[in-house]
């Protein structure tokens, strides 16, 4: 419990959720077997064949939207060859069970062996598009889509592959387990098991390292990879998870078609599943699924306006990106109640966030332990140089950062500040010199292992992952402290479980650190919503839960008025005092730097042009010049 | 200072999103006058430029250019006023030559053999600038581009000229030489507004100077007096006192 | 099996493959200039948008194919029973004006209500909603015009005599070279107006560095729509003049051209205007070469492979820059 009552970390945290609420485990089983009621009763309810294709068709369009969800709604990665691994996966069913090559394998194979193979594209497509952005990102994709397609109707001659422009038909009837899936009905069963089966999927990702790794990836990749997210390794995966599924969607549609041809491969096709993961809010599982069953059914009631069906998808693209980009239920999820936020009073003015709930005196500090020599050394630059093709941003800098110490770097504008920091996290590698921790080399090493040796780092100008809840925010750092695959997550393994329960204690317990604001009811609020200091803390909690040794903070205190000011002050003197942090600091505000640094070093120009204690360098002339400008000749 | 000031700023309040940036500022600047406001990182400098030429919005008080009120009004509105930027960074056109650069400075004027004339003015003053005439703008040295940026603005015939940071990203030698550019246009005439970091810099060649600190004005003084003035050191480089 | 491959790698194989292949050549420059200056003429309205606005107009496609329409509409009009009611050159005239005209509002219209509003919006939400543009007016041509294509009748424009003539072992055709030409005066007239007269300066400085432009009194605002009214206008006129090459059109051209017209605007140098123009001749000389030797139906793989290539390994194009990316 927290100082004042609230919440604290060591309350349960095995409390179900479903997107925003917290259900009990009655209400989840009630929940279950009302819908496994429903997906037994619907198909007999459906007046005749037609409208049970239609049933069937849906639910492969709710495993084909939520693939893509994962790839472009979690990892916000614009796919636009998502439809080619549809693709893949018909005509592999084709391959694999049918006259076509006389191969005639067992569905209950052939379903996993295909959505496998179909990974495999997936794999592949990403590995190939990985430095690719945004736009580029999905032109390239969308290349690699209409090779594919051209391949499809060309690769007919000289030997018969794909059927060309008619494709191919007349597969092996199916049969799973004794049982023959030949009538619309039971196919109905087959796709809607399957889709029920993609959706708790979907939940157990989303609320995993995975889901959180990928959503962070998509709020800002540099702030991702500098928390430990290894960006590389995760855009693969939501590359080839996406391909899985729209695999497995591929070879249940080929057999409940019974036929496979190019056109219901192509762009359209494409742009009709984009619609209803965008309609429905990218990431959100639930909107997803309800757009996707919304835009399969209502084409029907559609259907003497023919024609105008695609004009009604581009046009709803047009409408929502401009009006609602995030959907009919946005990101948020739904079945939200409207909660009140207790930082509001009634006229819905912010109350005021400055309140010291955080008690210094009982946290029972010691003395402070003075700079001591023989503390063994943490960090080491040796003679870092970083050149940005002209511009010597860093010159030939040296310093060591000896345990428990809280070195505070300070140096006019430009004057190769946050680039050392830079340099040091693995954002970028310098030109020469070397970067040392705890004596390992660790020059060149992407951001992400430098998180995991143990250095963490706050960013400048704020990076939070703006959508993801203040809870989510501190999670996603213990990232590259967990090792679950996507396995482990689905099958919900006791590795996984252990994990989850880690890490939300680690993230809830550098939350609570600062008291009651980014706790309690603040675990669920999304990180836009937080004031700008609380915004502060929790980016100095984010880069604390990544389990560091070392914290690199960049400006802590900028933007804050004076009392936050003391409170982060003597906040960053606790981490080095009670909980043995190693700490540099870049501050401009030199009362701050004065109360907590054990040393500090100036720069100028990428140089280091002084060393020593608080007094020393800030009577040092030529760091007064460094500031105040060199007089005039 | 006689007549109506170039410019006004009145109790302006300055917000990013919900976060107030500047509290309360007042400054005026007279014709001819060479002022420069100062602060250190954070202090609010480029806001209150950006304020002025319309890249911001104050939510409180008024800025007002000889007497007419601009704040609130669009960049181009105020620009056509007569308000002339030397951005931080200069940032000349990179792949427009030297000439195109100066003819943009001059893109909102309508009498073309003046401006003609003008350029050719300019070219003298800078002969450096006129030997690159046809070269784009991105093969110039630092202290050409200086230069031209200068020129570009003068283009403009504007009323009051701002610069922001002029020493950013220069070399201490270039930084003598931008002053004294400043301090040359200033003695021809032009009224200037220098936001800068390098406090004894500008206060060596301005008139007279504001001291930036969190948003807020703390030291409004002549430039003389400012250099000996203790207090400068600690509003400078202090955080909250 | 080999001599299957073979044929199918080689389909023009026979005999003396060499000299073969130099008979092709100017054959194949001809093709290739042609297709190329309208590649060039696509590819500059992509690249004027992304100099200006760091975004794809994913929807340029179907402007070009709207002026292919357009361009027949005017030249079904002026054709009469027996031919065209004024002359030839003011037939193509009109059809080409008329084209770029109307191409030209529709950009303006596009810019003003699918991208505006999004203008501090996230890119991949501009690029779905681009995307949005693209599919509503290619189902909106296709409800109002039918799946079947469009014939453009040439034939009655061009008397027999003039349609095809030999130059030594080159076989030239009349729409070959009004195409080349066409396309050459568009894109000298579009080099003058960037380089000599005020508009086209600030347009390139808009281009360059927005905010700085800003600076100058320059109207952002309204370069923005000025690039969306000529690299439309641009696209529109090459949709009229592949109709009047290649005698027809109908509602899915765009989405091929568009492809190749990005590609080609990448191959140069996305935001450069001579990358287009030296981008889009490339392509087009590098898919007609490719066609002695491959089957012409994955003639299209090669406008691919070039845009994969390039923004994998080249992303700045041939005659850009490398930006890097600022931390």
């Amino acid at each position: 419990m927290g100082p004042d009552g609230r919440e604290g970390p060591g309350k349960s945290l095995m409390r179900p959720e479903i997107a925003g609420i917290a259900w009990s485990q009655r209400q989840k089983a009630m929940g279950f077997v009302l819908i496994g009621i429903t997906l037994v009763i619907v198909p007999h309810l459906m007046p005749n064949n037609y409208w049970l294709r239609i049933y069937g068709m849906t639910g492969i369009y709710v495993m084909l939207a939520l693939g893509l969800n994962v790839v472009a709604g979690f990892a916000g990665l614009l796919d636009l060859a998502y439809v080619a691994f549809f693709g893949i996966g018909g005509y592999l069913f084709a391959f694999f069970s049918s006259h076509h090559f006389d191969i005639h394998l067992p569905f209950p194979l052939v379903l996993p062996l295909s959505a496998l193979v179909t990974m495999g594209f997936g794999f592949a497509l990403g590995a190939v598009s990985l430095r690719l952005k945004g736009d580029y990102l999905a032109i390239v994709t969308l290349a690699f889509a209409q090779i594919f397609k051209l391949l499809l109707f060309n690769l007919d001659r000289p030997v018969n592959i794909t059927g060309g422009v008619n494709g191919i038909f007349n597969f092996d009837p199916i049969e799973i387990f004794g049982f023959k899936i030949v009538s619309p009905i039971a196919y109905s069963y087959l796709i809607w098991f399957l889709a029920l089966v993609v959706i708790i999927g979907s939940f157990r990702i989303k609320r995993s390292r995975f889901g959180r790794g990928w959503e962070a990836i998509r709020e800002d990749e540099l702030a991702a990879e500098a928390m430990g997210v290894n960006t590389t390794r995760m855009k693969l995966w939501a590359f080839a998870g996406g391909a899985f599924i729209a695999g497995a969607s591929g070879t249940l549609f080929a057999s409940f078609q019974d036929s496979v041809f190019p056109n219901s491969f192509d762009f359209q096709q494409l742009v009709v599943i984009y619609c209803m993961v965008i309609l429905g809010g990218m990431g959100n599982i639930v909107g997803v699924t309800l757009g996707a069953i919304l835009l399969s059914i209502l084409p029907e009631f559609l259907r003497e306006y023919g024609a105008y069906r695609m004009m009604f998808y581009g046009l709803i693209l047009i409408v929502l990106m401009a009006l609602r980009p995030q959907g009919l239920l946005g990101e948020i999820g739904f079945l939200t109640k409207k909660m009140k936020r207790p930082d509001k009073d009634e006229t819905g003015v912010l109350k005021a966030s400055t309140d010291l709930y955080y008690d210094v005196d009982s946290m029972k500090a010691p003395r402070k332990a003075g700079y001591s020599i023989d503390r063994r050394p943490i960090l080491e630059l040796n003679n870092v140089t970083m050149n940005f093709g002209g511009l010597v941003a860093v010159d030939h800098l040296s310093l060591t950062l000896r345990e428990r110490e809280i070195l505070s770097v300070i140096g006019p504008n430009g004057a190769g500040k946050t680039t050392a920091f830079n340099l040091i996290s693995g954002i970028y590698p310098p030109t020469s010199g070397k970067v040392l921790f705890e004596g390992t080399n660790i020059t060149g090493l992407k951001p992400h292992q430098v998180v995991e040796i143990g250095i963490a780092r706050t960013f400048q100008n704020l990076r939070l992952f703006n959508k993801m809840s203040v809870l989510d925010n501190a999670k996603v750092s213990q990232f590259c402290r967990t090792k679950s695959g996507p396995l482990s997550i689905l099958l919900r393994l006791p590795r996984h479980r252990t994990e989850e329960r880690e890490t939300e204690k680690v993230a809830k317990e550098m939350l609570s650190l600062f008291g009651a604001r980014l706790t309690g009811y603040r675990f669920d609020q999304g990180a836009m919503f937080l004031s700008y200091a609380n915004r502060r803390r929790l980016e100095i909690a984010r880069a604390m839960s990544t389990n560091a040794k070392l914290l690199m903070l960049d400006e802590p205190s900028a933007g804050m008025n004076p009392q936050e000011t003391v409170e982060i002050t003597e906040f960053i003197k606790a981490l080095r005092d009670i909980y043995g942090y190693t700490i540099l600091v870049i501050e401009h505000k030199l009362n701050v730097v004065k109360t907590i640094s054990d040393r500090v070093i100036a720069l100028d120009y990428g140089r280091k042009i002084a060393e020593g204690s608080y007094e020393e360098v800030a009577s040092n002339k030529q760091v007064i010049e460094a500031y105040l400008g060199r007089k005039k000749n | 200072m006689d007549g109506t000031p170039i410019l006004q700023m009145e109790k302006v309040d300055t917000y990013y999103g919900s976060i107030q940036v500047l509290y309360g500022i007042n400054v005026e600047i007279g014709q001819g006058e060479l002022v420069c406001l100062l602060g250190g990182n954070a202090s609010g400098k480029s806001t209150l430029l950006k304020t002025i030429l319309g890249v911001c919005r104050p939510k409180r008080g008024t800025v007002k250019l000889e007497g007419e009120r601009i704040d609130g009004k669009p960049i181009k509105s105020i620009v056509s006023k007569g308000v002339a930027i030397v951005p931080e960074n200069r940032r000349i056109f990179p792949r427009l030559t030297v000439l195109e650069n100066m003819e943009m400075g001059a893109y909102l004027r309508t009498d073309k053999d003046q401006v003609q004339r003008d350029i050719d003015e300019m070219l003298t003053l800078f002969p450096r600038l006129k030997e690159r005439l046809h070269n784009p703008g991105i093969t110039l040295s630092g202290g050409e581009q200086q230069m031209l940026a200068m020129a570009r603005a003068l283009l403009s015939k504007p009323k009051i000229l701002l610069m922001d940071e002029p020493s950013m990203g220069l070399s201490p030698a270039l930084v003598d030489q931008q002053f004294e550019l400043i301090q040359n246009v200033n003695r021809q005439g032009t009224t200037i507004f220098v936001v800068e970091q390098n406090a004894n810099m500008a206060l060596s060649v301005a008139d007279r100077g504001y001291v930036l600190q969190t948003g807020s004005i703390v030291l409004a003084d002549t430039a003389q007096n400012l250099l000996h003035n203790e207090m400068m050191q600690k509003a400078y480089l202090g955080g909250s006192t | 099996m080999i001599h299957g491959i073979r044929t199918f790698l080689y389909p023009a194989c026979s005999g003396n493959d060499m000299d073969f292949y130099l008979q092709q050549l100017p054959q194949q420059l001809v093709n290739g200039l042609t297709l190329g200056g309208v590649y060039a003429l696509i590819a500059i309205g992509y690249t004027m948008v992304y100099g200006i606005l760091s975004m794809l107009n994913f929807a340029h496609g179907e402007i070009y194919m709207i002026g292919g329409f357009v361009g027949w509409w005017v030249l079904h009009l002026l054709i009469g029973e027996s031919g065209p009611v004024l002359h030839v050159s003011l037939v193509i005239s009109l059809m080409l004006i008329i084209a770029m005209g109307m191409t030209g509002l529709l950009g303006i219209a596009v810019e003003r209500f699918a991208y505006r509003p999004l203008r501090k919006a996230p890119r991949m939400n501009l690029l779905l909603s681009a995307l949005g543009v693209s599919i509503f007016l290619q189902n909106l041509v296709l409800h109002h015009q039918g799946a079947k294509a469009r014939f453009f009748l040439v034939s009655s424009l061009i008397p027999e005599s003039l349609r095809l003539f030999q130059v030594g072992e080159v076989v030239f055709s009349f729409m070959r070279i009004l195409v080349i030409v066409v396309a050459f005066l568009l894109m000298t007239g579009l080099t003058f107006m960037i380089k000599r007269t005020k508009v086209g300066k600030a347009m390139r400085a808009t281009a360059q560095d927005i905010e700085a432009a800003s600076f100058m009194g320059i109207d952002v605002d309204r370069m923005i729509v000025f690039v969306f009214l000529i690299g439309s206008a641009l696209g529109g006129a090459a949709g009229t003049l592949v109709g009047l090459l290649f005698t027809q059109v109908d509602y899915y051209v765009g989405f091929q051209a568009g492809l190749k017209g990005f590609t080609a605007a990448v191959l140069g140098g996305i935001g450069n205007i001579y990358g287009a123009m030296f981008g889009g001749i490339l392509l087009g000389l590098l898919e007609s070469i490719a066609t002695t030797f491959f089957p012409a139906t994955y003639k299209d793989v090669v406008a691919f492979v070039v845009l994969i290539l390039v923004l994998i390994f080249r992303p700045w194009g041939l005659m850009g820059e490398k930006v890097p990316e600022k931390v």
